[in-house]
């Protein structure tokens, strides 16, 4: 039988040369780990370590050792696109000890069981193995150029070109990405046999000057840039941020409702999509209606089957990432679907693919926190990880306590590699090691792994400050064993202890976002807020948004995020820009509408808003932006029209020289100026 | 709410005028029908607006304050406003509300308001001796305006009952309820206030919030005014 995938080998022969030419980074990468890998490098690496001094707030990317791992990072393919992802694995400081790093590897290239074995072990991160930041796909490649002959990188590219060439992969459900990875390996023998066949025959001499696995991993990814991404049948989602919503004829919504989601003119972002909006108008007036159809239009579902709400013609949604534009709408079978607004080149097109987010969605609904006070350890040994690639939606059950476990994880794992490494240094104490090559251990550690409960509480503390709380950094050795939970403690002045059992709701709300976004760490996110004003007092509730919404975050953990809010509170309001502000309103003829934040007939440019609520004291945000129509209830304004009346009729009577009823209406005058809080010295009496 | 007896002339909507006149002769003295779909209501709207000098007829408050531009004989053609009808945030209004007498047409009961204002007017009925463009009204006669409070009260010299009745209207035009004019009057008049503190002897234009300027402007000159100012709320 003809093997649909030898056309394109045929078609690669005829290119191979010169992509190969074009293409140096394959050979560059390869030779770095050829470099790496040798033996006397890594004894090397391991000989160094007991020689460089550890300091504290030490400048890690001066490290002799460390520095070998960060040019590692950009020799490895998975980790620098997107760069952030190569980051958390092997950042500006390590993740665990150095010594860590360097076993691990050596293990991987030297240890003694059998390769399969080794490989398995390191894919399945057990204990010491593990190295935070390294996923199935780097760790493929890292695999891959240790024994370069004998393993592919694997990762979702390869997976959809190997699709694409008609050969199915059978990935029974319920194994472990270790099995995944060799039987992958497994099962590409042939196509690999016959790649070496259809290129070079008996011909030896490869014109990549690396082996026959990295370069039909090559082959694999000129499959999915030329032949699957060049399709226009390709399914694909949209990506960017949310530039425009367009309600053709949805719900109460008035007709062909326009609502344009970019910085006005004049504005140093103008044109591109805003970073953050917020909702507001009365309940009813559809805010949750459309934070539902972002979270839909998003992230579109590949089971056709499913039946879409949105019928087709209704709704469009609009996405931009610089200047590529995509639109979601729902097609003639009421199925949603993404189209590129405008021809662009084929290079283009494959810069989606580069884009990158995760996850693509983040959902906070209305009342989405859980009481997780009651929560102990042994609540989250059963449940999953979150999975990071679709949409995390916290409208799921048990989605808070699967978010908790992955930052309990952490901390534990932590504290057993100290306790460990306590065991070792007292074993060797006994063995009568010197004291200072012992401090130097202890160093090695302490000032090479970041506490991960410190790190956490150093990026909540400065919003639990506002509570006059922080989270408690010390796990005394009864917690260690019933370690329960994050808990909190008062920062200053308080006499008693804080009860953590009775943690308010408000707290809760708090920790429960900013931890899941710590934890998350959203990038090119879209994220949904449902009324983030619950259970806050009023400044919290500004100081919330701000916090997680701040750009000195986003270089670090939220970065280039999208946020959506919506929301009743004036407090909540006032974090925004005028063209921030959606606000929904409904018509006399109960139709839905826009209010429209511009002055007469001006066009969208800063400078051309009616207000701006930033500058506008509690009250008038009141009035102007949630329509009060008054600035206090209908007692107060019936109080101050009496004051009014008895001044103009005090002045009148005054003239006609009646100082008796003038005297009189003069002390009605003061007890209503009294009850108005009213400083009547200033009337024009 | 100024007069408007002068101002309200029939000047530019010809084509409306006309029509309206011939409808009327055909049809023993009613009006047409109403409808903000009409082919005439730009050009009412515009002519308004002018008459208007580009102020909410009940609040005073600007409408849009370039109106004279739409003055220009370029845009109007045989008596008809012939630009698309600019995006502007007003409503034609009826003084007596067009459920109530068939006026609908009636050039005489129309006025250009702000809607929020409609909001407040709506369909309610309002003394006629308070009609802007009656000649014998004038504000002096049935209002006082009250700086420390920002509000119009009855003159104090009117009778009881004709007291409670412009208390009420006060509050369905707008013009003491709605908060958004009622901030907007005390940060214009204080504009006022100030500008004519600082430059004495300078004339200054006054077109939004006229009659309550009129009532304080002699407070203003003896410099009672200007110490409290900032204070005020």
């Amino acid at each position: 039988m003809e093997k649909t995938y030898i056309k394109y080998l045929n078609e690669f022969k005829t290119e191979i040369s010169s992509y190969f030419k074009e293409n140096t980074w394959t050979k560059k990468n390869y030779d770095f780990f050829q470099v790496f890998f040798q033996k006397e490098n890594l004894l090397n690496l391991k000989e160094k370590l007991n020689t460089i001094e550890q300091t504290k707030n030490q400048d890690w990317t001066k490290n002799e050792i460390w520095k070998v791992f960060i040019e590692m990072r950009t020799k490895i393919h998975s980790f620098t696109t997107p760069a952030f992802s190569g980051k958390r694995a092997l950042g500006n400081f390590p993740n665990h000890s150095l010594k860590r790093y360097i076993d691990v590897f050596y293990y991987l290239k030297y240890g003694e069981e059998p390769i399969n074995e080794r490989v398995f072990k390191i894919l399945n991160r057990e204990d010491e193995l593990f190295l935070r930041g390294f996923g199935l796909s780097s760790l493929s490649e890292i695999i891959g150029q240790a024994f370069p002959d004998k393993f592919v990188f694997y990762n979702k590219r390869n997976k959809e070109a190997l699709k694409f060439l008609g050969f199915e992969l059978i990935i029974p459900a319920n194994i472990s990405e270790a099995e995944e990875f060799l039987l992958y390996n497994e099962s590409i023998q042939t196509i690999l046999n016959d790649y070496k066949q259809v290129i070079y025959g008996n011909n030896a001499s490869l014109f990549s000057k690396t082996t026959i696995h990295q370069e039909f991993d090559q082959f694999l990814n000129w499959i999915y840039s030329n032949k699957i991404f060049n399709s226009d049948s390709i399914h694909f989602q949209p990506i960017g941020k949310v530039s425009k919503i367009k309600l053709r004829s949805y719900n109460r919504f008035k007709k062909n409702l326009e609502i344009d989601l970019t910085y006005p003119l004049g504005h140093e972002k103008a044109g591109q999509a805003l970073d953050k909006i917020c909702f507001i108008g009365q309940s009813a007036t559809g805010k949750t209606t459309l934070l539902n159809l972002i979270k839909n239009f998003t992230f579109l579902k590949n089971d056709k089957s499913e039946i879409n709400p949105v019928e087709k013609d209704t709704v469009e949604i609009e996405f931009s990432h610089n200047d590529l534009k995509l639109i979601v709408y729902s097609n003639q079978n009421n199925q949603l679907e993404c189209k590129i607004s405008k021809n662009i080149k084929k290079q283009k097109k494959q810069n989606l693919d580069q884009y990158f987010s995760k996850p693509r969605l983040i959902n906070f609904p209305a009342n989405s926190v859980e009481h997780f006070k009651s929560y102990r350890k042994n609540d989250f040994i059963r449940l999953d990880n979150i999975d990071l690639e679709g949409i995390v939606d916290f409208s799921e059950t048990e989605l808070s306590k699967r978010m908790w476990k992955k930052i309990l994880f952490e901390i534990d794992e932590y504290k057993r590699e100290e306790l460990k490494i306590s065991l070792q240094l007292s074993d060797k104490l006994r063995k009568g090691q010197s004291l200072s090559e012992i401090q130097n251990e202890i160093n090695n550690f302490q000032y090479s792994v970041q506490n991960p409960l410190e790190k956490y509480a150093n990026f909540i503390d400065p919003l639990l400050e506002l509570f006059n709380l922080q989270i408690k950094r010390e796990i005394n050795s009864e917690s260690i064993n019933n370690f329960g939970f994050i808990e909190v403690e008062h920062k200053i002045g308080a006499k008693k202890d804080f009860d953590n059992t009775k943690i308010s709701l408000g707290t809760q709300q708090i920790l429960e976002k900013t931890a899941s976004l710590y934890n998350i760490a959203p990038y090119n996110s879209i994220i949904l807020i449902d009324e983030p004003e619950n259970s806050l007092y009023p400044d919290v509730q500004k100081a919330f948004i701000e916090f997680i919404t701040d750009e000195k975050w986003r270089e670090n953990e939220i970065k280039s995020c999208q946020f959506f809010f919506a929301t009743h509170s004036p407090t909540i309001a006032s974090a925004f820009d005028p063209w921030e502000i959606v606000e929904l309103k409904i018509k006399n003829d109960g139709e839905i509408e826009i209010e429209n934040y511009l002055k007469n007939n001006l066009e969208r440019h800063v400078e051309n808003y009616k207000f701006y609520p930033k500058y506008l004291r509690w009250d008038k945000i009141l009035t102007q932006i949630f329509d009060l129509p008054n600035d206090g209830n209908q007692e107060r304004d019936q109080k101050i029209y009496e004051l009014a009346e008895l001044e103009e009729n005090i002045k009148y009577l005054k003239q006609q020289g009646k100082t008796e009823e003038v005297a009189l209406l003069f002390e009605k005058f003061t007890k209503i100026a009294e009850k108005l809080n009213w400083d009547f010295k200033n009337a024009m009496l | 709410m100024r007069n408007l007896t002068q101002q309200k002339q029939k000047k530019l909507a010809f084509a409306f005028f006309e029509y309206i006149e011939n409808y009327k002769q055909e049809n023993s003295g009613k009006y047409p029908k109403y409808s903000s779909n009409d082919k005439f209501y730009k050009d009412v709207f515009i002519n308004l607006l002018i008459c208007q000098e580009g102020l909410c007829a009940y609040t005073e408050r600007f409408i849009f304050e370039e109106y004279t531009e739409y003055e220009n004989p370029d845009y109007w053609k045989n008596g008809k406003f012939i630009l698309k009808k600019p995006i502007l945030d007003a409503d034609i209004e009826h003084f007596i509300p067009k459920s109530k007498e068939n006026l609908d047409w009636q050039w005489e009961n129309l006025f250009l308001i702000l809607p929020h204002v409609n909001r407040y007017k709506n369909n309610k009925e309002i003394p006629d001796y308070l009609k802007p463009d009656r000649p014998e009204y004038s504000p002096e006669k049935y209002f006082k305006y009250n700086f420390t409070t920002n509000r119009f009260v009855p003159n104090p010299e009117l009778d009881k009952e004709t007291k409670a009745q412009i208390k009420q209207a006060l509050d369905d035009l707008g013009i003491n309820s709605s908060e958004t004019i009622r901030s907007h009057r005390r940060r214009t008049l204080n504009k006022y206030i100030q500008t004519m503190k600082l430059l004495e002897n300078i004339k200054i234009d006054i077109k939004e919030y006229q009659t309550a300027f009129y009532f304080i402007k002699d407070d203003i000159l003896s410099g009672k005014l200007s110490e409290n100012l900032i204070k005020i709320k």
